[in-house]
């Protein structure tokens, strides 16, 4: 027997081309019921945090605990080290002393598209981070002969440029496409060992 | 005792202690508990319960305030502890190291409670972990049963369905508990694979240990169960995925 999916597609697809499925069962309150947290499930209770107006400091502190708290979630597909390196950059990306007046908080959506690329490209070379006006997180990573920046948008989708330099060229390419085929995209630039290995 | 087996990549998301007490604690101990473990778990955010009755034909509400819990969490937000006015609840979410690890902040953090609040009459003990395991796909499909020994099963008719969710209890003996499953599938966490969640909660609540020493003995009893449950719900292929950083 066959659970049957389409590849990696965000879970809208994935229902549209699931078969068998009963009109009547609402799958995604399914998938729901069965990922709630241990400490979500022992009441059925209306939980909300105490306070309602919060200050840049309190949630930049959110920030970094979702962040954290999204990423343990494919913790161990991580090394340790990359890890307490990406934790370090997360910290330092929304410290209160290097935040300005204006600046966006970052976008859920955008971070797990991030993750789910890190795996997707098996990646093991630690990036520099940055955030974007709309609040999507920017990968950039220096290689030796050029470098190759992303910016994690919603839903799955990767903005990318890659510069090489070969000789006294320098070639630029850019483009936009899923994760799952981020590495498809990228297959004719020498970037996809590089940060993989790390 | 069986042998106990440590997986490279534990597909383990999130481990969870809790204790749930006759009484409840009020806010006074809850806060002086939470200074006691706060070197440890250095973030606190504090949350207010409430139970909701909605009476749609009288188009009335009536809320019953469940006290505040104080959650304290590790800086890496991996650590963390809650304590409730009926609870007190020590979880680890991923990566999950081992269980001598997580048992000792059980006791330390335990232990510290303890001298806050006294004697309280201990209702249940249960101890959950909840793995997510991702299956690999080909041609879009997973053959879920290489992997799991407890899915769905339905007649030939049906060669291919789709998500599911599945629950089950049963009584255990050394130590006598009662077993609760969850299994099914839950949104995909990594490309390319399908996710399938194993939810094992061990838990007592008939004759529940008081004094620590005994409460300890029965964790680890508890833990042993655990594992050796989790061992005979999964196959050698899931024990190969899980074993290759």
């Amino acid at each position: 027997m066959f659970v049957n999916f389409d590849h990696g597609l965000p879970l809208a697809s994935v229902e549209e081309l699931t078969p068998n499925r009963p009109e009547n069962l609402d799958w995604k309150a399914v998938r729901e019921r069965n990922q709630k947290s241990a400490t979500q499930t022992q009441e059925q209770s209306l939980v909300g945090a105490l306070g309602e107006i919060k200050s840049v400091d309190s949630q930049l502190f959110d920030t970094r605990a979702l962040a954290k708290r999204m990423t343990s979630q494919i913790a161990m597909y991580l090394s340790q080290d990359f890890r307490d390196q990406l934790f370090s950059q997360i910290d330092a990306l929304f410290d209160i002393d290097n935040w300005e007046p204006g600046d966006r908080l970052l976008e859920e959506a955008s971070y797990r598209t991030f993750l789910r690329a890190l795996l997707a490209l098996n990646i093991n070379m630690r990036p520099g981070l940055g955030l974007s006006d709309d609040g999507n997180l920017l990968a950039i990573w220096k290689l030796p002969n050029g470098r190759i920046s992303m910016e994690f948008l919603k839903s799955d989708r990767v903005r990318w440029f890659v510069s090489s330099v070969a000789g006294k060229e320098t070639d630029t390419a850019a483009g936009e496409t899923s994760v799952v085929r981020l590495h498809v995209a990228l297959a004719a630039y020498d970037v996809l060992d590089q940060i993989a290995l790390g | 005792m069986s042998e106990r087996r440590v997986y490279s990549a534990a597909p383990i998301t999130e481990a969870v202690l809790e204790l749930r007490f006759a009484d409840a604690v009020d806010l006074a101990e809850i806060e002086k508990a939470s200074k006691k473990v706060a070197a440890r778990y250095p973030s606190e955010t504090r949350h207010q319960s409430k139970t909701a009755k909605i009476d749609l034909a009288a188009e009335a509400a009536e809320f019953t305030d469940l006290g505040i819990s104080v959650r304290r969490s590790s800086v890496d937000e991996s650590d963390i502890i809650v304590i409730g006015p009926k609870n007190f609840l020590v979880s680890r979410v991923a990566p999950y190291q081992n269980w001598e690890h997580f048992f000792g902040r059980i006791s330390a953090d335990w232990k510290d409670a303890k001298k806050v609040f006294g004697h309280r009459t201990i209702e249940r003990v249960g101890l959950r972990y909840i793995n997510r395991l991702d299956l690999p796909q080909v041609d879009n499909n997973v053959t879920f049963e290489d992997y799991l020994n407890v899915f769905v099963r339905l007649p030939d008719m049906y060669p291919v369905i789709g998500p599911y969710n599945l629950q089950l209890e049963m009584a255990v003996k050394n130590p006598d508990c009662m077993v609760t499953i969850n299994s099914g599938v839950v949104d995909p966490v990594v490309p390319g694979r399908v996710s399938f969640l194993l939810d094992i909660d061990v838990a007592k609540t008939d004759k529940a240990p008081q004094k620590t020493d005994d409460l300890f003995e029965l964790l680890q009893a508890m833990a042993v169960k655990k594992n050796e449950i989790f061992e005979s719900l999964i196959t050698d292929k899931t024990r190969a995925l899980i074993d290759v950083r």
